[in-house]
């Protein structure tokens, strides 16, 4: 085993191949970003292995950050900051004041260099800033992230993050930072579903000098961190349909195959009969944004990551009214946006419906 | 391998602060009375079984170290308020179950370890109002906090104990709770989670289901008598039995054995670390020899820890596995010089043991003194050296730089009786030595023309040991070929046979001054 990414296509089974492929009678810990890849990945260990196997370990990243990177070394952080006396309380929601406010700077912004930019005045670690801590604390050259770091190794069989391209700013870099150190570890996700979630969709590694990483890009700035990069495991679609993963490689331009006997087809709605599907509670619908505003079932794009469903039926934007059309080109659509609908069009493991944006607006109107 | 490392103590009954290291395998706590071998015990198991988590906090008072309450009571403040510390290093196999959560830098060394620390402190916060009572002298016993953190500072929950330990109390004053806490930590250790639980579940509901075959009437219609599920607890109901007899109500001393073969039978009963307090309590000298030789066979596969006074223990599970409490101090004689600690552990010298575990101690140079100078202190002081606890030691050829140099640092009351050999430089060193120590001092006589024991009695009581003394008139007596006299060359030949003859005669003698100076000091 080594460092390896392995990307991979919406609903080709990421958490299935990270579950059934860890070694149960050794430490394990997986990481991910969301309580919902939490509780998918415990559904899939107790599948794999009747319970959740006694050496692994499954925590979200910012718990992982907390209480295995800050609480243990919290002496050398406090030490770094000549805050030895300094009592901790856990950890706040509270936002830390941002550096500008209304384009001014705000004179209650505490500098990087100070413990106060970390820690609340009463004792709390800002959330919002835990990465960014455990980043910037050095012990004379040597960086504190690279010492815990060594540590996990004695610990860990191996280190799993699930949905890697999530990580953003800080977090990424502290990946980046834990890979080099870590022996076995295992990077699992998919390019083209980066950006999707609501936070978190700016900034590296998917920004360049404010450019966006390409796909080819984004693998050579991973094989440069040492990586073997896995397009093969995860290839294919256990997901969707045959039909359904044509629609996607030939409208979004993303390498997308199939390897299921499901059966489904694409289905372009109008006006007479979009009202069925709406009522019919079998369909999950996923709008753009505002879900819970609807009466009939449905889920925002970007929550439905990570989920499978029956049927889906997806509301397009403004922005994709031509998709179904024959000449229809994603040439001038940004790559976030692109991802977020190829989020969208890949939940399904039945059919696809697909309603326009003007047809949706109508049935608004009544 | 699971282990305690090592354990720390700050504020805690008699320690201010106190560093203990553990060997792997054996430890043997020695000590004198009351040195606090038994607080150690008692820190463990505070840490490690969360003792007094539930207890009330008026107990604080006895917790608390005197010096500290005698700082607080002096100046009383929120500074100077008493505070419990004990931090409990571990070695732990981080590839097991759970060992991260141990592991950090929330120690008083800063250094990414295994271990627990707990603390028992002012909860500043819910008290922050209390700051006149405090200073006006009071301890607001009710606003102190208890908390049990492991290294990687998260909260430290029973359940997730880092290894499995068991203590063995063989003292009788609590024994319904010594047997409770043993059966529980041994159903603990013995079986899985799975199993005690099953056992546990079964246990209700059979229960449930016998009571109601035993045909009660009911007490009216609608009411009648079950079994409170609250109370029915396996664990607390749970008995040793061996050949159908409860350990319970077998003699304590037997019982202690058969709890220590369970303990130490570490591939059934899975236990990392076991504490024995003075297994020499209720044993006699057949069952001792017996448990020993249990521990001896065992000490490779678990941690023991052992208090004791015995001096036959310590020697028989070797000397190099004592850990010497005194003075706040715990000195492993892997601390000690190594040519000092080779040099008592090759000899097997139980002499040695005997000067830790003694409150005052006399070193003399070998069995004249050590044959009269009992009848001496006696005919000085009116008591017995028993009665004044002075344990007098004979050195035996044995340099006492050697015992002096073991017991450097401490307070322990030592005077040394020894000869100046016709050395003036000998005395000087003495003198010199005496200056430097409070505690341990020289005393030889300081005119080289007294340069032994026998002379210095012959010059002081020449005419009655003329007497008491019988020379054969054709013997020469000489010494080291020097012709001292016929009766100082007999005492110098036979020296021994000397001593006894003095002690049977019943005469006072005169006594040389420097041991009564000795005397006079070890009393001051």
């Amino acid at each position: 085993m080594a460092k390896r990414v392995i990307l991979a296509a919406a609903g080709a089974g990421k958490t299935y191949h990270i579950c059934h492929n860890i070694d149960r009678d050794k430490k394990n810990l997986i990481l991910a970003y969301t309580h919902e890849n939490i509780k998918n990945i415990k559904k899939e260990l107790i599948n794999a292995f009747g319970s959740i196997p006694e050496l692994t370990t499954i925590i979200t990243f910012d718990a992982f950050v907390y209480r295995y990177l800050i609480l243990p070394y919290e002496s050398s952080i406090l030490k770094f900051f000549q805050k030895e006396t300094l009592k901790t309380k856990g950890i706040t929601l509270q936002k830390p004041e941002p550096q500008i406010v209304n384009n001014s700077p705000n004179p209650k912004y505490i500098k990087k260099d100070k413990i106060g930019h970390y820690i609340t005045k009463s004792g709390f670690y800002y959330c919002d800033n835990l990465t960014e801590l455990i980043m910037y604390v050095k012990n004379g050259r040597k960086s504190l992230i690279k010492r815990i770091a060594n540590n996990l190794n004695k610990f860990y069989n191996e280190i799993l993050i699930d949905e890697f391209q999530d990580f953003r700013e800080y977090d990424y870099d502290l990946i980046t930072a834990l890979a080099k150190e870590i022996d076995n570890i295992t990077l699992v996700g998919d390019y083209y579903q980066h950006s999707v979630s609501g936070t978190n969709n700016s900034g590296k590694p998917f920004k360049k000098s404010g450019a966006n990483v390409s796909y080819e890009d984004f693998k050579n700035i991973v094989l440069n961190l040492g990586f073997i990069i896995d397009e093969t495991t995860l290839q294919a679609s256990r997901r969707c349909p045959e039909n359904i993963c044509k629609f996607v490689q030939n409208k979004l331009n993303i390498s997308f195959t199939h390897d299921n006997e499901n059966i489904g087809n694409v289905i372009l709605l109008d006006e007479k009969n979009m009202e069925n599907v709406l009522n019919d509670n079998n369909i999950m619908k996923l709008v753009y944004k505002n879900a819970t505003k609807y009466k009939f079932r449905a889920m925002n794009w970007s929550y439905s990551k990570g989920d499978t469903f029956d049927n889906v039926c997806v509301i397009l934007t403004d922005k994709f009214e031509k998709l179904c059309n024959n000449d229809f080109s994603c040439k001038n659509i940004s790559q976030i946006t692109i991802n977020q609908l190829y989020v969208a069009l890949t939940r399904t493991r039945g059919n696809l419906y697909i309603i326009k944006n003007s047809t949706f607006k109508k049935y608004l109107k009544k | 391998m699971r282990y305690i490392k090592s354990l720390y103590i700050k504020g805690f009954k008699k320690f201010d602060e106190i560093t203990v290291h553990f060997n792997e395998h054996m430890n043997i706590l020695v000590g004198e009375n009351e040195a606090g071998k038994s607080t150690i015990l008692e820190a463990i198991k505070i840490v490690l079984n969360q003792m007094y988590k539930n207890a009330d906090k008026s107990i604080l008072k006895d917790l608390f170290n005197k010096t500290q309450m005698d700082i607080f009571n002096g100046n009383p403040s929120l500074e100077t308020l008493p505070k419990i510390e004990i931090e409990l290093d571990l070695e732990l196999d981080p590839t097991e179950k759970n060992t991260e959560y141990f592991f950090g830098e929330n120690s008083r060394n800063a250094k990414a370890i295994f271990g627990i620390k707990f603390e028992c402190s002012f909860n500043e916060d819910i008290g922050a109002n209390l700051i006149d009572v405090i200073n006006s002298g009071e301890i607001p016993y009710e606003y102190y906090n208890l908390s049990w953190k492991t290294y990687s500072k998260q909260q430290y929950y029973l359940i997730k104990r880092p290894l499995n330990f068991i203590a063995i109390d063989t003292s009788e004053s609590d024994t319904y709770n010594s047997f409770n806490y043993f059966n529980r930590s041994l159903f603990y250790s013995r079986y899985n989670e799975e199993e005690r639980i099953a056992s546990k579940n079964k246990f209700r509901n059979e229960l449930s289901k016998m009571f109601k075959t035993i045909k009660l009437d009911d007490i009216d219609e609608h009411r009648k008598f079950g079994i409170n599920d609250k109370k029915v607890i396996l664990e607390s109901v749970l008995a040793v039995y061996e050949d159908s007899i409860a350990l319970e109500n077998k003699g304590s001393g037997m019982s202690s054995l058969i709890k220590t073969q369970i303990a130490l039978d570490k591939s059934k009963n899975n236990l990392d670390v076991v504490l024995i307090e003075e297994p020499e309590t209720h044993l006699c000298h057949t069952t001792l020899q017996k448990m020993l030789a249990e521990i001896e066979k065992q000490q490779s596969n678990s941690q023991i820890i052992i208090t004791t006074h015995n001096n036959l223990i310590a020697s028989r599970l070797n000397l190099k596995n004592v850990i010497w409490i005194t003075m706040n101090k715990a000195k492993s004689l892997n601390n000690i010089a190594e040519s000092d600690a080779n040099f008592f552990i090759k000899t097997d010298n139980n002499n040695f043991l005997q000067l830790l575990l003694s409150k005052k101690a006399i070193l003399v140079e070998g069995a004249t003194e050590f044959l009269l100078f009992p009848k001496i202190y006696q005919q000085i002081t009116g008591k017995s050296i028993e009665d004044d606890e002075i344990s007098i030691i004979s050195c035996n050829g044995i340099s006492y730089s050697r015992y002096l140099s073991v017991i450097k640092d401490t307070n322990k009351k030592i005077a040394v009786l020894t000869d100046n050999d016709k050395n003036n430089k000998k005395i000087e060193e003495s003198i010199n030595y005496n200056d430097e120590h409070q505690s341990q001092h020289i005393f030889m006589d300081n005119n080289i023309n007294n340069w032994t024991w026998e002379k210095c009695f012959y010059a002081l009581n020449q005419d009655t040991l003329d007497n008491l003394i019988e020379i054969d008139k054709t013997a020469n007596y000489l010494f080291h070929e020097k012709d001292y006299g016929k009766v100082l060359g007999k005492m110098l030949n036979n020296k021994v046979e000397t001593a006894y003859s003095m002690l049977n005669s019943e005469i006072q003698f005169l006594i040389p001054q420097y041991i009564q100076d000795a005397i006079k000091w070890l009393n001051e």
